[in-house]
């Protein structure tokens, strides 16, 4: 059965995003002529396989990174994660724009989230260097 | 400007949800699907809430002091802690959008944005 994957960007910036290392795809903004209905994208958005993720295709198999940018600034760290061992029919990612350098993710499956995370240009363990 | 109708809540999961905005009425969410192609779905039954100039108010999101949302899973009648977030006074922003994100009988996460950016999260934890 094959399963979908949405990419949702709830901000009224246009991004760019790249699954696994994959080509980027837009993913337009959003605002108050759609209700601040999150964007998708119009093409190039991700697939999914049962399998190990390869570029621009999630996987079971292996954590998975997917990461956004803003006018080739990229909204903090990639964030990787897994998706479930188990049966499901759709995958939700959503990007929730911060500041230029940082953004939250929510990962859902079936509309349950299975990841959340904060990413930030800086990683604590670099700001503790740079104290 | 308008102040009306510019609160969006959206339920991004399968469960029907409610919410109260500042000890307002419940607020029935409808879940999404794929049949929504699992677009977030917004609130569509009054009474919607409202953004206004002054304090938060019983179904009214305010500024200057915090503003508390509760949400109700399966009919949970005391989830801990409330979704809470202050609005500076003098933010000038055109919509606030919420969102509900459920992770499992006992867990929700909220995220609320203006006008498209970050303003607040919260993972809220309940007791069943």
């Amino acid at each position: 059965m094959a399963v979908s994957v949405q990419v949702f960007n709830a901000s009224a910036l246009g991004i760019s995003v790249v699954v696994n290392q994959g080509t980027p795809f837009a993913v337009a903004a959003t605002g108050s002529s759609a209700s601040w209905v999150p964007s998708t994208p119009t093409s190039g958005g991700p697939t999914w396989t049962p399998g190990y993720p390869s570029p621009n295709v999630l996987g079971q198999n292996a954590p998975n990174t997917i990461s956004a940018s803003v006018s080739g600034t990229t909204l903090g760290s990639p964030l990787t994660f897994s998706l479930p061992n188990s049966q499901f029919t759709s995958v939700q990612l959503y990007v929730f724009f911060a500041t230029m350098s940082s953004a939250t993710w929510m990962v859902l499956v079936d509309g349950s989230v299975v990841a959340q995370q904060t990413v930030s240009a800086h990683a604590p363990s670099a700001l503790a260097a740079a104290d | 400007m308008s102040l009306a109708n510019t609160v969006l809540l959206f339920n991004a999961s399968t469960t029907e949800l409610s919410v109260s905005v500042n000890a307002g009425p419940k607020l029935p969410l409808t879940p999404t699907s794929g049949a929504y192609e699992w677009a977030p779905y917004p609130q569509d039954t009054p009474p919607f809430p409202t953004l206004v100039s002054g304090y938060p108010a019983p179904n009214a999101i305010g500024f200057g002091t915090p503003n508390s949302l509760t949400a109700y899973i399966n009919q949970v009648p005391t989830p801990t802690p409330a979704f809470q977030f202050t609005i500076p006074v003098g933010t000038q922003f055109n919509s606030i959008q919420i969102y509900l994100f459920y992770f499992s009988p006992t867990q929700c996460s909220w995220v609320a944005l203006l006008d498209g950016k970050l303003l607040s999260q919260l993972t809220s934890t309940y007791s069943i």
